[in-house]
């Protein structure tokens, strides 16, 4: 088994060695041609696919971490359970980013600054268009 | 919400001897009850001396700054002479949730070098401070000599850590009792 260039997992039926041998998918393969297919004694089968993909918030700050939970932008803060959608990442016109729910508890208690930079907090809406 | 996993993390990256010059290790495993150490600053009156600090973290953490105080006796116009409750503004209105334990007693360390005697936690201090430098500089190196001082005062430490009490523990009862084994024992056994 070898992860192939485009994520998927490739399964063949010879038994030549897939290092020295690796199979090509290409994304738009060449039309079949009964003469080049016998010619080759490599047969690919694709057995399964295991895609996988990630995700990142598009943030110009150079943190991998909310400064209020310390954990990652992409990961949870305490209490929500799903990432994503559930645990949004928003902008300050100061450009500083935390959990939705992480700075609304710091504004929840009568703070209105921005815990980084100290500026006066307002929510950028601008950025969460991009 | 709890913010235990970030204490967790913080107490990983200020643990014993991760050459800032400060550290904070749980008491007792309760990562809620902290013992912090700062080492005096070069150049000044408290260069040398080891001085810990009772750490408590609140459950409004990190919204709520943790609550600070020396347990060694230090002579500082910021810090009570007789409690070593703290005047610093980032542990009272000033705390914001992007600071650590760790960044807070950094913050303290800078303040032993940069006393603010016009905002003063202790008045005698204070007034000693502005009136008298010098007679404040000598009883400040005097007080780092004699109760911050862990060396020294390693005896008792392993004595009482020999009876089964934790190091962190011992060295609370010990600086809490005045550096009286007998009196820090028995406050240990809650006599």
């Amino acid at each position: 088994m070898k992860r192939g260039k485009y994520g998927v997992q490739l399964s063949h039926n010879n038994q030549t060695n897939p290092y020295q041998h690796p199979p090509v998918l290409s994304p738009t393969p060449p039309p079949p041609s009964p003469s080049s297919a016998q010619a080759s004694n490599l047969k690919v089968t694709i057995k399964s696919l295991h895609v996988i993909s990630s995700w990142r918030w598009s943030l110009s700050s150079s943190d991998d971490v909310c400064g209020i939970c310390q954990s990652p932008y992409e990961s949870t803060c305490p209490g929500i359970k799903f990432p994503g959608d559930e645990c949004p990442v928003v902008w300050g016109k100061c450009r500083h980013a935390f959990h939705l729910q992480c700075v609304s508890t710091w504004l929840g208690g009568g703070k209105n600054t921005c815990p980084i930079c100290r500026r006066e907090w307002e929510f950028d809406d601008s950025e969460e268009k991009r | 919400m709890s913010a235990d996993p970030r204490i967790r993390k913080e107490l990983k990256e200020c643990g014993e001897e991760n050459g800032s010059g400060v550290f904070a290790v749980p008491i007792s495993g309760d990562i809620h009850n902290l013992r912090g150490q700062i080492l005096g600053s070069e150049d000044t009156p408290f260069q040398g001396g080891k001085f810990n600090i009772e750490i408590k973290i609140p459950s409004g953490y990190p919204f709520e700054p943790p609550k600070m105080r020396f347990i060694t006796k230090i002579w500082h116009p910021n810090i009570s002479s007789q409690t070593g409750a703290i005047c610093l503004d980032i542990l009272k209105d000033q705390w914001s949730p992007a600071l650590t334990i760790k960044t807070a007693l950094l913050s303290l360390q800078a303040l032993l070098c940069a006393a603010e005697p016009t905002d003063p936690q202790d008045a005698v201090v204070a007034e000693m401070y502005m009136k008298n430098r010098a007679e404040y500089d000598r009883k400040a190196k005097e007080w780092t000599d004699q109760y911050a001082n862990e060396d020294a005062n390693e005896g008792p430490i392993q004595r009482i850590c020999e009876m089964g009490f934790d190091r962190p523990s011992a060295i609370t009862a010990l600086e809490e009792n005045g550096w009286n084994e007998e009196a820090a024992v028995n406050a240990l056994l809650g006599m």
